[in-house]
């Protein structure tokens, strides 16, 4: 071991300060940005943890895309284009709606575990920096890993959604074009008047006699108009497509081959939010507990049983507890147009929601209930996590 | 000291006292088991500083009540003149310290886990980084990853991150844990050269003959008690006189010192006669013991004043020699 002259060298006295330094403000419960920094680095250089925060976030989307994407290649008429709406709104809310959650608090869990689990945690204090800096750092270090990670899976997502996406519309069984105006459907309606009058819901009358002879899928005709009592004209059943038409625009309107530009915004921020809730609150539970595994059970626990049992059960006395299950905030908060998460929430809001005739399951909560809940979560957990660190021997 | 009258506004200015680390009633416990017991410690400026006890003594558990890792029950210390923990950041911005093994993240290298531990310190602690690695002998091997260190290695990356806050004051716990003895040697001569630099270093070790050899004064714990302090030279001028004997006939000249007024235990070993006279016994009894034994017909070949050692006084102190566990 050699003395240095840096750090102090043999028959020497201690550096005095330079007399300027910068400002030392280790008291300070504000974290820096160099601490923020060293603290990425650490969690970043989890090479397993990230290879399966990458594996699940991006790589399952991204493999049962490109598996059709392939199918589709070599087998176009049995399998559809990988792209679309349908499959979109299926991986959103299906897939990474859930993983997005679970990678999150898994990283969560992890930084606020492993300081204290790996020894470290004591060298820390040592340095008379403020215990509140050392948690707080951890908040943006983590979100600086999970809100990348997140956002380009979503990005692989919308990518294949629409750029893959199939070039007719299927509405009601018939190939439709996409995005006509109102007039423009009317007058593909008056030109494919046979399959529209087949196949398009209707109910409403003054309609002719249909020769399809309304089969199953077929319009539902009632009532009869001047003339019914002979075969229609062409002209006769190119008016009552144009009815039809009119009828089903509103419907066929919020039918998209690919999601449009305001929904996948919406919905990557909604996918960010659920990330950013689940590093959060896995954070002040590792804080809390002290133990990754544990805490990462019991997040797991928390969004795949609990959730899910608690926002579609209507027990009659707890109904405000459930409603402060975060999950279910969430799930309220999820943009509308697709399709429900949990099996049966969400999609409350504007843009159609997941369909005609869909209902939602879950246990009604208002817009701003939802807000304060999430609120309240990200709030207390981060103050049990804080204070825990505070209070906790080193 | 926690009574001190200072703004709350900012830290005191450190007191220029004669004391590194002070500490007044300072009391711990666990339960109903006290670990650390109305300890009353001074420590002075710039010397190595020994703490010795037993295992399970209470030596870490008053490292980590002046280390803020966890509280104290009662009592009041300081630290370089800062009373903590009410100006603890000021305080431990010049100690640095390792207390039990020294442990890292396993998965970044020695320099990456020195970065972190700088980041949380002030900002002219990362240009310390590099001279610290180069100071413990680990520049080479700073950006391997922890999980290929050995222990020796982790002690002496355990040193570094003390030394990058450009320590006043080091506290190091058991730091020759896991060196091999070209380890030791460095490790003592990197604590006296800190010493040199008028640094303080409080360590804590069970290895007698480390202290020994490598601090001016020492404080001996008991059962979370500080039972001796002072330098090491007044405290083994304290401790007994022992003479060793080798002669013809050691049961008879035990017989025969028995019988004198000497004052001493005689005991028969295998190395011969051993005997020990109480603490500022005159040296006049050594002739006097070869008198006695001449006279009676016996044979001496060597007669030797043994060097009180720090073991042998810290046995003698703590009760521990022969005492059930």
């Amino acid at each position: 071991m050699t003395a240095l002259p840096d750090v102090g060298e043999a028959g020497a006295t201690p550096p005095a300060a330079p007399a300027r330094t910068p400002p030392d403000r280790r008291g300070s419960w504000i974290p820096t940005g160099g601490m923020i920094a060293t603290r990425f680095m650490e969690l970043r250089k989890r090479r397993g943890l990230m290879v399966a925060l990458v594996l699940v976030n991006i790589g399952i989307p991204t493999i049962f895309l490109v598996v059709r994407l392939l199918a589709h290649a070599f087998a176009p008429k049995s399998y559809g284009p990988a792209g679309g709406y349908d499959i979109f709104g299926g991986l959103v809310a299906g897939v990474m709606y859930i993983f997005g959650f679970i990678i999150a608090a898994t990283l969560g869990c992890t930084a606020g575990s492993v300081d204290l689990s790996e020894g470290v945690f004591r060298h820390l204090v040592v340095t008379g920096r403020s215990r509140l800096a050392l948690y707080l750092a951890r908040i943006p270090a983590g979100l600086a890993i999970v809100v990348p990670l997140v956002a380009i899976g979503f990005t692989v997502v919308c990518a294949v959604c629409v750029f893959a996406a199939p070039t007719t519309l299927s509405y009601d069984g018939v190939s439709v074009p996409a995005g006509l105006s109102r007039v423009g459907l009317e007058s593909w309606a008056a030109d494919h008047a046979d399959e529209v009058l087949c196949s398009f819901n209707y109910s409403g009358p003054g309609l002719p006699n249909v020769p399809c002879g309304n089969g199953p899928g077929g319009p539902t005709i009632t009532g009869s108009g001047p003339g019914s009592s002979g075969q229609p004209t062409p002209a006769q059943l190119r008016a009552a497509a144009i009815q039809i038409a009119q009828q089903n625009y509103a419907s066929y309107a919020d039918d998209f081959l690919y999601p449009s530009d305001s929904l996948m915004i919406r919905s990557g921020l909604w996918l960010e939010l659920e990330a950013t809730i689940g590093f959060v609150v896995g954070l002040g539970l590792g804080s809390l507990l002290g133990q990754r595994t544990v805490s990462v059970i019991l997040m797991v626990v928390l969004e795949l049983i609990l959730t899910p049992l608690l926002s579609r059960a209507h027990i009659a006395h707890l109904s405000n507890l459930q409603r402060a299950v975060v999950g279910l905030a969430t799930a309220h908060l999820e943009p509308g147009a697709l399709p429900f998460v949990f099996g049966g929430g969400g999609g409350g809001g504007g843009g159609g929601g997941p369909g005609p005739g869909a209902v939602s399951l879950l246990l009604p909560e208002s817009r701003t209930v939802a807000i304060c809940v999430i609120i309240a979560w990200l709030v207390g957990w981060t103050a049990i996590g804080a204070w825990r660190m505070m209070t906790r021997d080193a | 000291m926690t009574t001190a009258t200072v703004p709350s506004s900012s830290p005191p200015r450190p007191t220029e006292g004669e004391w590194a680390v002070e500490t007044h009633g300072l009391t711990k416990r666990f339960g109903t088991t006290v670990a650390v017991n109305a300890v009353e410690l001074l420590v002075p400026r710039g010397c190595a500083f020994g703490y010795l006890g037993p295992n399970g003594a209470g030596k870490t558990t008053l490292i980590r009540v002046l280390l803020g890792l966890t509280h104290a029950d009662a009592g009041t210390m300081s630290l370089l003149g800062y009373p903590v923990p009410k100006h603890r950041d000021a305080a431990l911005a010049r100690v640095g310290a390792i207390v039990d093994e020294p442990r890292f993240h396993r998965h970044l290298t020695g320099r990456e886990n020195l970065q972190l531990l700088a980041r949380a310190r002030e900002p002219a602690a990362w240009n310390r980084i590099s001279p610290s690695l180069e100071r413990v002998g680990m520049l080479q091997r700073g950006d391997d990853r922890v999980a290929k260190y050995s222990m020796g290695m982790r002690q002496r990356l355990g040193v570094a991150a003390c030394l990058i806050g450009d320590p006043q004051l080091l506290i190091l716990d058991e730091p020759m844990n896991g060196l091999d003895p070209a380890g030791m040697q460095d490790m003592r001569d990197m604590i006296l050269s800190l010493v040199a630099e008028g640094r303080t270093v409080v360590l804590s070790s069970h290895l007698l003959d480390e202290v020994q050899r490598t601090c001016n004064a020492v404080a001996i714990v008991d059962r979370g008690n500080i039972i001796r302090q002072g330098p090491i030279s007044e405290l083994l001028a304290g401790a007994s006189l022992m003479l060793q004997v080798e002669c013809s006939d050691p049961d008879r000249a035990r017989a025969l010192l028995e019988r004198t007024n000497l004052g001493g235990h005689v005991e028969v070993g295998t190395l011969g006669l051993g005997i020990t006279l109480p603490a500022g016994t005159p040296r006049d009894v050594i002739a006097e013991v070869a008198r006695v034994l001449v006279e009676g017909g016996i044979s001496l070949y060597r007669l030797q004043q043994m060097q009180a050692s720090l073991e042998s006084w810290f046995l003698q102190v703590t009760s521990r020699l022969g005492a059930p566990e």
